[in-house]
């Protein structure tokens, strides 16, 4: 059932993705596009760059998920059940109401990024600037973890709420696949691909988020044991989305249940 | 939307409406995230680092370029072009596609593309002009593909915003081909992979329906399986495999024999018999084989095409002697890169140093030297100055040029050549057409040993039968006759002329793999070419004093004499010469270290009035000169001729041994040549020629004679090849069965001849029979190769050795064998060509 997290995961990254486009376009650019390049020296470079980004991304995800599994241990001390679900719920329910909130033109305040992520940030991308260009694209593919990009760290919540350091790794790795195409395509079409829809892309995205949030809070509201989730997603009585978020559940709890969760189920 | 604007059409509402765009990725800014106090906005904290790196790092031009691309309304900076050409049908024609009605594509040569944000800004096209759908650059080769709405855009407008962008634009070039090539190459995947498909899901029943033989499998269960196996096979037949009917029926509509037609009817027969079988529910199908065998066909040829496109490129590769670029001199005088389909005539283009000359046309301003032994074979650099021609495909080797253009392309000499060559290729040698018949027979025969392979095995076995038939069918192939043939000739030619030796005609080529009578004229082949000093008799310690003389003059008896006598007195002083003075027709005279030398011509020296004493032995020589055929000069010191120096046209020193090289290989050498008789025959005794042999004083009728004799003696067997000078031997080299060309410029010497040498020496002419030799031995190599595979081949199928699937790996390996044999051939350049 583990199909049903990965390709909510997917879906949602891959979607967003124009932002990564926008965001990190600039460096794929930079690091990846040269003069007089055969085409596989540019897959060789994309590579190194889309390879450098998996690497750390995955050990994000691993980290929040460590994160996420001690504050269920912790959660279970004190007697409350899946506390990291419960907070990764809550967190990006919170995220992306604050994102659409400012788009609707509210004034949220903001969370100050801390400065020094930005000083590490430049200090790095100059010093790599005179690298060769594999070992840059490789360099500028590990440090745009560093950008303090909500979309990103949204996914890494969603990674904290496994609960599980190597189902975080997973997740970010999905992530990184969604995101994949776009930032590949940059410079052969990019703006080709997000069509008209592109503007509004980034409102669409934070009303996804939402849900992904509302659902992973609700499911755990509405799940007195995990059997009734098993049975009723056997039935096949949800809608897709619905299905992918309270699979992913399941997933979750069948991990904390300490059982395998891919072989789960059939 | 905020971001989207058309620059066109709506410049004045757009600043009301737009909404704040991050100042990174310009998406639009969440408005609760807007500060009016700040210069920059950003939509998430994100952006605003990543701006931050990009600017910490200097890389601002990132945003200054796209910028560039959103400035704002005013006046635009353009040169003023207003690409109406642009939106002409002509145009469109030339240059674009349409990709559905409406909707048109079009690669665009840009200028100025030097980096990651060109791209990024270029590509933002869509979001500037509305209408273009999609907007991709090519960044290695500065192109772009645009695709537009015809009803909503022009491509004028699309071009002016280009412009306007910094990128002017220029129609690409050999577009049309490629995307031909990419279509064609697209749809043979595409039919590839479903056949494909088709072939490994077919194969997956029958692992199923083999296994269920086995064990024991429920009827209806295997009925299915064989149903389903029927209806893939029958889509993959008549998709993918259709090309094979389609030509199949294309061949009987012209009533010409195919190999599509042996494939067709076995796939086909064995397609039917499944279907019957499957209907009446018992008996073999064997839709795995022919699903398989589909899949493996189409692979087969896919690989097949791919090679003879290579071979084809191998001829078209001569169009990469002219540069596709030029620098165009503007009228603001400045010089831009321009692809050379735009230049016009009358243009100005700058030529470098080191350049290669991409036009036609005369030099307006400049002095340089050219290399220009593309067309003359000539390879010693040529001066040039103002008012002076140059052509495409020379070489400029110092000074800049400035060239008006009088014509580019095809209109060129070097590209009037390609063409020739081109058609040259084209042509049809007797080999090809017979090697043709041979096809068109092998396959009826095929066809015929096929229905006796049914007939046979209806007696033998009748589940057999069909199966051994498609079998034959599809293993026999013609390749080795059909495609081979021509593949060896083209490859031959187009190697032929990277090395400098241009064919016009395939027929030529295999004439001269015969044996027979080849005409050299003595001019340039033989010999060098220019005067030299031969011979030298008398007092050798007047040298210094004669080369004191000569070397005041530029008259080329002079230089011919200074490079003799450098040579052979090395190291000596040569003296000052004083009262140096040149006499046309008389000869040049001066005071050396006190005494009159006087150096002139027998003639002149006997025309003197004052009488000239001859020292000892001195008449006599002058004598022996005329008789070896050597013009004598007389060396006179103070009233004395004292020296004569014999001056001629050497032999080149490769050519006694070529010229046993070719008699050893069954030419009769004969050389033809106006020079005087007795020079001719001294050549043709240094040749080892027979007297007869070796005719000299033979006007351009006298030529046409011997040759148009030798022609009619020779007949169809043997062959009679003249070597000339292009211009004046042309009626012979017309009357010849080959005539080669050596001299006179390559356009007008392939008018007559069938064959030009760049460089014009007999080595050339050895290396082009042997050439030709190693042609024709590769043809008749895959012709025997081709015909043992199929005869080893087609016994093994009839005796029902091979199935249907084997045939079909086996088929596809065996044309690739002949074809390899094909390419790989050493016909011309040897090593180099080993390497194509």
């Amino acid at each position: 059932m583990i199909w049903s997290l990965v390709s909510a995961v997917f879906v949602t990254s891959l979607l967003g993705s124009t932002h990564c486009a926008g965001m990190c376009g600039a460096f794929v650019a930079f690091a990846v596009v040269g003069e007089r390049q055969t085409r596989g020296q540019r897959a060789q470079l994309h590579m190194a760059y889309n390879g450098g980004r998996l690497l750390t991304y995955m050990a994000l995800g691993a980290a929040a998920g460590a994160v996420g599994s001690a504050m269920d241990a912790g959660g279970a001390v004190v007697g409350v059940q899946r506390v990291a679900l419960g907070f990764t719920g809550a967190c990006m329910i919170v995220f992306a109401s604050v994102a659409l909130l400012r788009y609707a033109g509210v004034r949220v305040p903001k969370v100050p990024v801390p400065g020094f992520m930005q000083r590490w940030l430049l200090a790095a991308h100059r010093r790599i600037a005179s690298w060769p260009a594999l070992t840059r694209a490789m360099a500028t593919g590990l440090l745009t973890t560093l950008l303090p990009c909500g979309w990103l760290y949204a996914f890494v919540l969603v990674a904290a709420g496994t609960g599980h350091a190597w189902a975080g790794a997973m997740v970010m790795a999905v992530f990184w696949l969604g995101t994949l195409p776009m930032l590949v395509a940059v410079g052969a079409g990019a703006s080709a691909l997000a069509g008209p829809l592109k503007a509004r892309l980034p409102v669409l995205t934070m009303v996804l988020l939402l849900a992904m949030g509302l659902f992973t809070l609700l499911g755990r509201v509405a799940m007195p044991s995990d059997v009734l989730v098993h049975a009723s997603h056997m039935r096949g009585e949800m809608p897709a989305s619905e299905a992918g978020l309270n699979g992913a559940m399941e997933q979750i709890t069948a991990m904390q249940r300490g059982e395998r969760p891919v072989c789960h189920g059939n | 939307m905020a971001t989207r604007f058309d620059r066109g059409a709506n410049q004045s509402s757009r600043t009301a409406t737009r909404e704040h765009a991050c100042a990174h990725c310009t998406l639009p800014v969440p408005a609760g995230l807007v500060d009016a106090r700040q210069e920059r906005q950003f939509c998430c904290e994100g952006c605003k680092s990543a701006y931050e790196v990009i600017h910490g790092c200097g890389l601002d031009r990132y945003y200054a370029l796209r910028e560039d691309a959103r400035a704002s309304g005013g006046p635009v900076q353009r040169s003023g072009r207003r690409y109406s050409e642009y939106d002409d049908a002509t145009f469109h024609a030339l240059y674009a596609t349409a990709v559905e009605p409406g909707v048109a594509r079009c690669e665009l040569f840009l200028q100025n593309v030097h980096c990651a944000a060109c791209v990024w800004l270029v590509e933002r096209l869509p979001q500037l002009v509305k209408g273009v759908t999609s907007a991709t650059l090519d960044f290695r080769r500065a192109t772009l593909t645009v695709t537009w709405d015809t009803r909503v855009a022009k491509l004028s407008h699309i071009a002016g915003v280009l412009e306007t962008l910094g990128y002017p634009p220029q129609p690409a070039r050999g577009v049309k081909a490629r995307q031909l090539r990419q279509a064609e190459d697209r749809t043979a995947l595409m039919e590839l992979a479903i056949a494909g498909a088709i072939g490994s899901n077919v194969m997956l029943i029958f692992v199923a329906l083999y296994a269920g033989l086995f064990d024991t499998m429920e009827p209806a269960h295997v009925q299915m399986f064989r149903w389903v196996s029927m209806g893939l096979s029958v889509i993959s037949l008549a998709w993918p495999g259709r090309v094979f009917v389609r030509g199949a029926l294309a061949a009987m509509r012209l009533r010409t024999l195919h190999l599509d037609i042996p494939i067709a009817a076995g796939l086909t027969a064995g397609v039917v018999w499944g279907v019957i079988n499957t209907i009446r529910g018992t008996g073999d199908i064997y839709f795995d084989s022919i699903a398989v065998l589909i899949y493996f066909l189409l692979v087969g040829r896919f690989i097949q095409r791919r090679q003879q496109r290579a071979a084809a490129d191998s001829v078209e590769l001569l169009f990469t002697l002219t540069p596709s670029v030029a620098r165009k001199v503007g009228d603001d005088n400045a010089v831009r890169d321009v692809p050379i389909e735009t230049i016009r005539e009358q243009d100005i283009v700058e030529v470098r140093a080191g350049d290669c000359v991409p036009v036609d046309g005369v030099i307006v301003s400049g002095m340089s030297t050219i290399d220009k032994s593309l067309l003359t074979g000539e390879s010693r650099p040529v001066a040039v100055e103002t008012s002076d021609a140059v052509h495409a495909g020379t070489v400029n080797l110092s000074g800049v040029l400035r060239v008006k253009v009088l014509g580019t392309g095809e209109a060129t000499r070097v590209g009037r050549l390609m063409r020739l060559v081109e058609e040259g290729a084209r042509s049809r040698a007797p080999i090809i057409q017979l090697t043709d018949k041979l096809a068109g027979a092998f396959i009826a025969v095929m066809l015929v040993v096929g229905a006796l392979t049914v007939a046979l095995w209806w007696h033998i076995d009748p589940t057999k039968a069909i199966e051994n038939a498609v079998a034959l069918l599809v293993v026999t192939c013609p390749c080795g006759l059909g495609l081979a043939t021509p593949l060896v000739m083209t490859m031959a030619m187009g190697r032929a002329a990277r090395e400098g030796v241009l064919i016009k005609n395939a027929e030529a080529l295999q004439r001269l793999a015969q044996r027979g009578e080849i005409f050299l004229d003595k001019t340039g082949t033989l010999t060098h070419g220019a005067t030299r000093l031969v011979k030298w008799w008398g007092d050798e310690s007047v040298m210094p004093m004669v080369a004191a003389i000569e070397r005041e003059s530029s008259h080329h008896v002079a230089r011919a004499v200074c490079e003799g006598l450098a040579a052979r007195c090395d190291g000596a002083d040569v003296p000052a010469a004083s009262h140096v003075r040149e006499v046309t027709g008389r000869g040049i005279e001066g005071f050396v270290r006190g005494r009159l030398v006087r150096i002139a011509s027998p003639g002149s020296v006997d025309a003197r009035e004052s009488g000239v004493k001859y020292a000892e032995g001195m008449m006599e020589a002058r004598g022996e000169a005329a008789r070896m055929g050597l013009s004598a000069v007389l060396v006179e010191v103070d009233g004395f001729v004292v020296a004569v120096i014999g001056l001629g046209d050497e032999l080149r020193e490769e050519s006694p041994a070529i010229v046993t090289h070719l008699r050893d290989a069954g030419w009769r050498v004969r050389v033809l040549s106006g020079d005087e008789n007795g020079i001719v025959q001294r050549v043709g005794r240094a040749l080892g020629l027979s007297h007869r042999d070796a005719t000299g004083g033979a006007t351009p009728e006298d030529k046409l004679a011997a040759v148009r004799d030798s022609a009619q003696r020779m007949g169809e067997k043997h062959t009679t090849v003249m070597v000339g000078d292009g211009v004046n031997d042309a009626p012979a080299l017309a009357a010849a069965h080959v005539g080669i060309a050596v001299k006179g410029g390559a356009e007008a010497s392939l008018a007559a001849a069938d064959i030009f040498l760049a460089r014009g020496g007999l080595r050339d002419v050895a290396h082009l029979l042997d050439g030709a030799r190693r042609t024709m031995r590769a043809i008749h190599l895959c012709i025997v190769v081709s015909v043992l595979y199929n005869i080893v081949a087609a016994a093994l199928c009839i005796t029902g050795h091979i199935t249907p699937l084997l045939a079909a790996i086996i088929m596809p390996m065996a044309s690739l064998s002949v074809l390899a044999i094909a390419v790989r051939a050493r016909t011309f350049g040897g090593r180099k060509g080993a390497a194509v």
